[in-house]
């Protein structure tokens, strides 16, 4: 990779465009899935691309090619292209310059492991799962990413991180449909998969708990959320609202999510931070060569900032804190969220339920979407709460509703924070998905959407 | 070098450790607009990519490739894979597919065009809803797709691909209305209709909140009834049925949809962005229906889920870059009916509920067909007229429920994503 990093800075340094970026991408990829008794493993792959902007007379043009050979071409093709889009209005500041690199060193490193081992793991809590849970299918998929990338450019920016990702998800189903699962990710090596056998016990509660459960009623409905929940709704019910370029495209949206508008209650303060180093979504740079700085989003219920581009956060006058991301050859930088976190308040699970007194509990997360007006979540678990007490399993439940509705009614925030990350990641705009973490205390909110 | 001469050095290289070894290889150029508020912004590239399968001790290794790795480093992932791959006990095809009946229609445009039209769609946009605006991302160009064993088969062909991502967003009196969606196909069909395929209910952004619970008539729009059809793509898989997990299983030649309901897998389909003359193992595709009149007609598979089955293959094989094959679906049409435009659909629903899309389709039982709907996009409809917005709007549903209650189909197919469908009235859908 280094000698492709002299060749790219030598082209961006003889281009005469007015700003050329070169970001060179190396990403392996392994996937393992035990299932019963059967195992099988997919890959490896390894994905080589470079991709090329350039701005001239305030327009970009973009070209890319997989494989590090053509990386001069491709300046001049992506300075050909901005020049044939003709004069616009795009300008904007690179920062101090940066030049470095960041090599993680992990434990026991997923590079360095024999796949008999990495399978041995799968195995392992595969069988565990197997035994705990008599009757019931078990499936256990490991996945490793290495991605190897630098970003240059024509302001003297020259930076190159290692990422090491590897993540384990476990699942469970008995028939019926009752199901159960656990996903985990962590930036670093195979040290983090390990002795993870809580998770098993936890699905097995977990089972035993949906096979005598009954859905839920559907309703508004006081609710106490667990730290995963709340992290992705903070992630899908904010997280999004605040990625600048998708602001640009929409004027009203913007308003309603400017610096210093109220959108929730005084309890609410959300952060997004790409310094978790252990967590997906974590970063030195981002992918315009920034630095990865702490950004507060919200404070006190009250906006004080946005993710931002280096496009961006020159519109707005603003320093940007390494929030431009893309992921493969091909991809454009974009404004996006790395780990967001509700801040922790005071308190914890049992005190916000005996403050609700009657409701539900809700707590994992399954996945999540939003159209920025509405979001909608899936709760792996829930309960009714009654006089403060955990009552009736719901098994999985749907929440939804409108944005600023569910941000204003959340009432109190304990401090038990939690942070998470899975290998699934947070997918935009046809984009390929990119690895994001996300957390946050138990929270009560006063009245939520379930079905 | 070309793909075809670079795939043949890494079969020779397989060929060293492996008695049947498979290259398959993907060069995608693809020309980029993105346009919207700011300025437009063009791109272009290339990416090839090779993916192997090699048999070792009995056993499937696979590896994958996107860039310049040698060979010999393809050679030795794969072979390190196959000590932990699934059973490998078939012979791979010796006969090479032809590729003389495959017509991909259309033409790609130019990068001026594709501006004319993202101009045009935002127009149409406005005029639907004024104050709407649009921003777009528009991707063209050709795959090259080929595939070459050590049996003896080879084969390669031409795609074009259009790939439009779309999203509006208004100020209502009611809110912030914004909405994304895509189609792709062979070539850029004319703004309004590509509108249409997008955004069918846009007009209706503006209508004021309510909510409607129960069992209703609901009217599903083609993006509604593409995320549906996701039941029917994992449910017709052979790889499910052997997992135990399709809710088709046994109901071969049984009528388990609405009799209105002829659902086609049309991997020849001359403007389908998925077609292809042969799959990723090299064996012939052809057009099928899924379900006839309701009739569930079979399951598709490729050579290892038919192996295991006792049956051939049915050209369906598809990989992700380095993966074992599975059965899946390419282009899924749903004949037309007689049911008219959607507008005309609307107008005959008394009280209802039109679903123009879908924010979130979470089920833990999708070949089961089981999930839960988070209608993101849904209006109620009273005396034939759209007259609200419906605001929360869950269905709790099995997908093929849903199809067996179909009492009407549209005569007018939309794309959605690579699909062509029609809207679809069902009856008595549980509202929640």
């Amino acid at each position: 990779m280094q000698e492709n990093r002299d060749r790219a800075e030598r082209a961006v340094q003889a281009s005469e465009a007015d700003f050329v970026e070169v970001r060179l991408e190396s990403i392996s990829t392994l996937e393992l899935a035990q299932i019963g008794r059967r195992g099988f493993s997919v890959g490896p792959v390894l994905r080589e691309g470079c991709t090329v902007r350039a701005l001239v007379s305030g327009r970009w043009g973009y070209s890319w090619s997989s494989g590090f050979n053509c990386i001069e071409a491709l300046v001049d093709r992506a300075a050909g292209a901005a020049v044939a889009a003709g004069k616009g209005s795009v300008s904007f500041t690179v920062g101090s310059p940066e030049r470095n690199s960041f090599v993680p060193g992990s434990t026991e490193p997923f590079t360095g492991t024999p796949l008999k081992d990495k399978t041995f793991l799968c195995r392992h809590y595969c069988e565990l799962l197997g035994m705990t849970n008599p009757g019931a299918s078990a499936r256990v998929d490991y996945s490793e990413v290495l991605r190897d990338r630098v970003v240059v450019n024509s302001a003297g920016t020259s930076v190159r991180e290692v990422e090491e990702l590897c993540g384990l998800r476990m699942q469970t189903a008995l028939p019926g449909n009752v199901t159960a699962s656990r996903s985990i990710a962590r930036r670093g090596g195979l040290e983090n998969l390990r002795h993870r056998e809580e998770l098993v016990r936890e699905m097995t509660e977990d089972l035993s708990m949906r096979t005598n459960s009954s859905g839920p009623t559907p309703g508004d409905v006081p609710a106490v959320l667990g730290p995963e929940l709340t992290g992705m709704l903070v992630h899908e019910a904010f997280g999004h609202l605040a990625e600048s370029d998708i602001l640009g495209q929409c004027p009203a949206l913007a308003a309603l999510v400017s610096p210093g508008r109220s959108v929730g209650s005084e309890c609410l303060s959300i952060t997004d931070d790409p310094t978790h180093f252990t967590l997906p979504g974590s970063c030195s740079w981002d992918d315009e060569g920034t630095r990865g700085t702490r950004t507060s989003l919200v404070r006190g219920g009250v906006v004080k900032s946005r993710l931002h581009t280096l496009s961006t956060a020159s519109d707005t006058g603003v320093p940007p804190a390494g929030n431009a991301r893309a992921w493969g050859t091909g991809s454009t930088p974009m404004a996006r969220m790395r780990c967001t976190l509700l801040e922790p308040g005071e308190g914890d699970r049992d005190s916000l339920l005996t403050s609700m007194e009657n409701g539900v509990y809700l707590k994992g997360c399954l996945g999540g979407a939003t159209d920025m007006e509405r979001f909608s979540l899936i709760a792996e678990s829930g309960w009714t709460v009654r006089r403060g007490r955990i009552d009736r399993p719901m098994g999985p439940v749907v929440i939804t509703g409108n944005v600023f509705d569910v941000l204003k009614a959340i009432d109190r925030v304990g401090g038990d924070i939690q942070l998470f990350g899975n290998m699934g990641g947070c997918g935009r705009a046809g984009e390929s998905a990119i690895p994001v973490s996300y957390g946050g205390p138990h929270i009560l909110v006063t009245a939520i959407r379930i079905g | 070098m070309r793909a075809i001469e670079r795939a043949r050095k890494i079969l020779e290289t397989l060929g060293q450790v492996s008695s049947q070894s498979e290259v398959n290889w993907l060069v995608r150029r693809r020309n980029t607009l993105l346009a919207g508020s700011a300025s437009p912004v063009f791109g272009s590239g290339t990416i090839t990519s090779y993916s192997v399968r090699i048999q070792r001790n009995g056993r499937a290794g696979t590896a994958g490739s996107e860039g310049g790795s040698h060979p010999s480093i393809i050679a030795e992932n794969a072979i390190s894979s196959a000590r932990t791959g699934p059973d490998f006990m078939w012979d791979l095809p010796s006969d090479s597919p032809s590729t003389a009946h495959f017509v991909n229609r259309g033409t790609l445009p130019e990068s001026g065009e594709v501006l004319s039209f993202v101009g045009e769609l935002a127009s149409c946009a406005d005029a639907a809803f004024p104050g709407t605006l649009l921003s777009a991302r528009v991707s063209w160009g050709k795959d090259g797709v080929g595939i070459i064993n050590s049996q003896g088969c080879v084969g390669e062909y031409l795609r074009n691909r259009v790939r439009v991502d779309a999203t509006v967003s208004s100020a209502t009196e009611e809110g912030l209305y914004r909405r994304s969606s895509h189609f792709e196909c062979t070539c850029l069909p004319d703004p309004s209709t590509a509108l249409q395929w997008l955004f069918p209910a846009l007009s209706f952004a503006g209508a004021r909140p309510e909510t409607v619970v129960g069992r209703k008539l609901v009217l599903f729009a083609p993006p509604a009834l593409g995320v549906l059809l996701q039941a029917v793509r994992t449910g017709v898989s052979g790889r499910v049925l052997l997992d135990g997990a399709s809710w088709l299983a046994g109901k071969t030649g049984e009528c388990v949809l609405s009799p209105l309901l002829t659902i086609r897998e049309m991997p020849l389909h001359e403007n389908g962005a998925s077609s292809a003359p042969f799959d990723s193992e090299g064996m012939a595709t052809s057009n099928k229906a899924l379900f006839r009149n309701g009739v569930f007609k079979g399951f598709v598979f490729d050579l290892a889920s038919g192996f295991e089955a006792g049956l051939p293959s049915t050209g369906n094989a598809g990989k992700n870059l380095g993966g074992h094959p599975m059965p899946v679906c390419t282009n899924i049409t749903v004949d037309t009916g007689n049911g008219g435009s959607l507008e005309e659909m609307a107008g005959r629903i008394g009280s209802g509920v039109l679903v123009s899309g879908i924010l979130s389709a979470e089920g833990s039982d999708a070949a089961g067909g089981g999930m839960i709907l988070d209608c993101g996009t849904a209006w109620s409809i009273s005396g034939g007229e759209v007259t609200g917005r419906l605001a929360n709007c869950l269905i709790s549903c099995s997908a093929y429920e849903i199809l067996k209650n179909v009492c009407e189909v549209g005569s007018v197919q939309h794309r959605t994503g690579t699909d062509l469908l029609p809207c679809v009235t069902a009856e008595d859908v549980r509202i929640r």
